[in-house]
């Protein structure tokens, strides 16, 4: 019984390193088929997940070659562990898909109220691949092209920041920018001047039309829009929430 | 004792000795590591029961999904070519490079970057494999911490960032180079070999290319030789995959709780931005070549150029991810004290800029 026992520990410790290999095979396959990736990383990136993909499924083809030799190797705790830990990315990949930053990732990355339009001044004017066109803005084109748009009545899309004592006139609208993945992303807000409705919570993804303005306040260019319309819409799918460089 | 006991495919190349250089199950912790790797999956695996319900829990999440996804694919190709190395390149060579007890080196070692181009997650299991093939300490730990920074792929994504400001990149890519090669000879000093690298780096012998030969005496064919480097790779990677792993979570933890606003108060200053530059340099993590483009963002914060090229400098020689990876070559204290000069090398190399 006790070698049985044994026997078994040590086929399910050989077949570990494999199975690993195979969960992330198949996470990559599931992150590219979709476009899911785009919920997590910069889209330019997909040649880097063919890439990885590609190393996984050789090293699979690696660790079956090997399979037999494992085999005369006893259970090993150790190994155990190893799996579990690189199993953790894909248990958090697949329970956290269809989350994304928000509100409270928003409070803890933004610098200061007047990052929205000081931001034109560096260099993400100059970042490549953001075409400035006349009839869809982003938040992102507030930001960038802010001096364009002064007076201009735009309609942008993006979540509602109402800050810990909720403002009843006004409130943020804000994105996240990302140059390579979430953990690089940038929080960018306007500030949209409007009898807020009290129903409006942190994290609604909101419509604001309205006349959008660049002005000096303390020294800080502040960007905002005095809007006059307010509509909610439905929360875009976690690939569609970013705005990428 | 060389019994022949592993086949790949019909052949079998590898004697009974040879095994032990590239089976991950040989890879054993010790039992602090075990305990400290059981916790962590406890504790992770009891964060996602009781608060995968809260929003502080999806921002951890997601940037800790977020960090693995990105390094995932360079670790995946470091691990490929450590085991290329470890196959292809006999120790005589490598040591024929770089000889040990050479002063010159470690400025080999920290432009090496130039040749393999490789990013910080990639870079660790590559240098365990050339400590493995007899390079000497300088030059690894020049080329562990200069590797990262003095490569084109850096260098481009430093001049998109800063929109072809090649001062900025100039001065990135040669006090990145000065910072690896003064710890390299530093550390070098301090410490001899087997005081600074775990025993286990050197526990693996290197009999690869001594077994790589055929029942009938003949050296392996090609084909056998690349099957065997990528077996080489896929226990490199199984073994090492969970140091990324554990400090992609710890920096994710960081960045989820730890306010930024909290440091801008003091970035205007010039030694203190310097300083803070470098505290958020280690505790984002970010990839050496993403980071310029956060810096550069930080141009609209008047933050100077020097606390800047801090962040940049710093943070692929030394984050949380890096520092846990960094366990697995080096000892503890060997650690520590790359850490503080590390530290001490950034900032002095920049507060005078």
């Amino acid at each position: 019984m006790k070698a049985k026992f044994k026997r078994s520990a040590a086929f399910l410790t050989a077949c570990l390193p494999a199975f690993i290999f195979i969960t992330w095979l198949n996470a990559y396959y599931w992150l590219l088929k979709g476009g899911h990736y785009q919920a997590f990383i910069q889209p330019k990136l997909w040649p880097l997940l063919i890439l990885a993909m590609m190393l996984i499924l050789a090293y699979t083809a690696a660790c079956i070659s090997q399979f037999s030799l494992k085999l005369k190797i006893p259970f090993q705790i150790d190994v155990w562990l190893k799996a579990a830990t690189l199993f953790l990315p894909v248990l958090f990949l697949w329970t956290n898909y269809g989350q994304s930053l928000g509100s409270d990732a928003f409070a803890k990355r933004v610098f200061n109220s007047s990052q929205s339009a000081a931001i034109q001044d560096t260099s993400f004017k100059v970042l490549p691949a953001r075409v400035f066109s006349e009839n869809s803005k982003t938040l992102l084109d507030l930001i960038l092209y802010a001096e364009k748009i002064h007076g201009r009545r735009v309609a942008v899309e993006g979540m509602v920041y109402r800050g810990a004592k909720g403002d009843k006139n006004s409130f943020k609208l804000f994105r996240f920018a990302v140059v390579c993945c979430a953990a690089d992303a940038l929080p960018f807000s306007v500030m949209v001047k409007t009898a807020t409705p009290k129903d409006l919570q942190n994290d609604a993804w909101v419509r604001v039309e309205g006349l959008f303005n660049v002005e000096t306040i303390n020294d800080k260019q502040v960007s905002s829009i005095t809007a006059d319309k307010i509509l909610p819409i439905s929360t875009p799918p976690p690939e569609k929430r970013y705005m990428f460089f | 004792m060389r019994l022949k006991i592993f086949s790949l495919e019909k052949k079998k190349y590898l004697t009974e000795s040879s095994i032990g250089s590239h089976d991950p199950f040989q890879h054993k912790s010790s039992k602090k590591t075990l305990a400290v790797q059981l916790l962590f999956v406890l504790l992770v695996l009891g964060l996602l029961v009781f608060f995968r319900d809260r929003a502080q829990f999806h921002t951890l999440g997601i940037i800790f999904v977020s960090i693995v996804l990105e390094a995932l694919p360079f670790m995946l190709l470091g691990t490929l070519v450590g085991g290329f190395i470890e196959v292809f390149i006999p120790r005589e060579k490598i040591t024929r490079w770089l000889p040990e007890g050479r002063w010159w080196t470690v400025f080999v070692g920290a432009g090496l970057g130039l040749i393999f181009p490789v990013c910080e997650c990639a870079i660790v299991p590559v240098v365990r494999r050339l400590l493995q093939k007899g390079v000497p300490l300088s030059a690894a730990i020049a080329f562990l911490l200069g590797g990262p920074i003095v490569n084109p792929l850096v260098a481009a994504s430093t001049a998109v960032a800063y929109f072809a400001d090649w001062s900025v990149v100039i001065r990135r890519m040669i006090f990145g180079y000065i910072v690896a090669v003064a710890v390299g000879f530093l550390i070098d000093l301090i410490f001899t070999k087997v005081k600074a690298i775990r025993s286990e780096v050197f526990s693996a012998k290197d009999y690869l290319c001594d077994a790589m030969i055929s029942d009938h005496g003949k050296p392996a064919a090609l084909g056998e030789k690349i099957g065997l480097a990528v077996s080489h790779a896929a226990e490199d990677f199984f073994d090492i995959g969970r140091f990324l792993v554990i400090g992609a979570f710890i920096a994710a933890v960081l960045q989820t709780l730890v306010p930024r606003q909290l440091l801008a108060s003091v970035l205007n200053t010039p030694a203190l931005s310097i300083l803070i530059m470098m505290l958020m340099a280690v505790v984002l993590n970010l990839c050496s070549e993403a980071d310029a483009f956060v810096a550069a963002s930080f141009r609209s914060s008047l933050v100077p150029i020097s606390a800047q090229l801090a962040f940049m400098i710093l943070g692929p020689m030394l984050d949380i991810k890096l520092i846990i990876m960094y366990l697995k070559i080096l000892r503890v204290r060997a650690i520590a004290t790359l850490a503080l000069l590390t530290f001490l090398a950034v900032f002095l190399s920049t507060v005078f800029m």
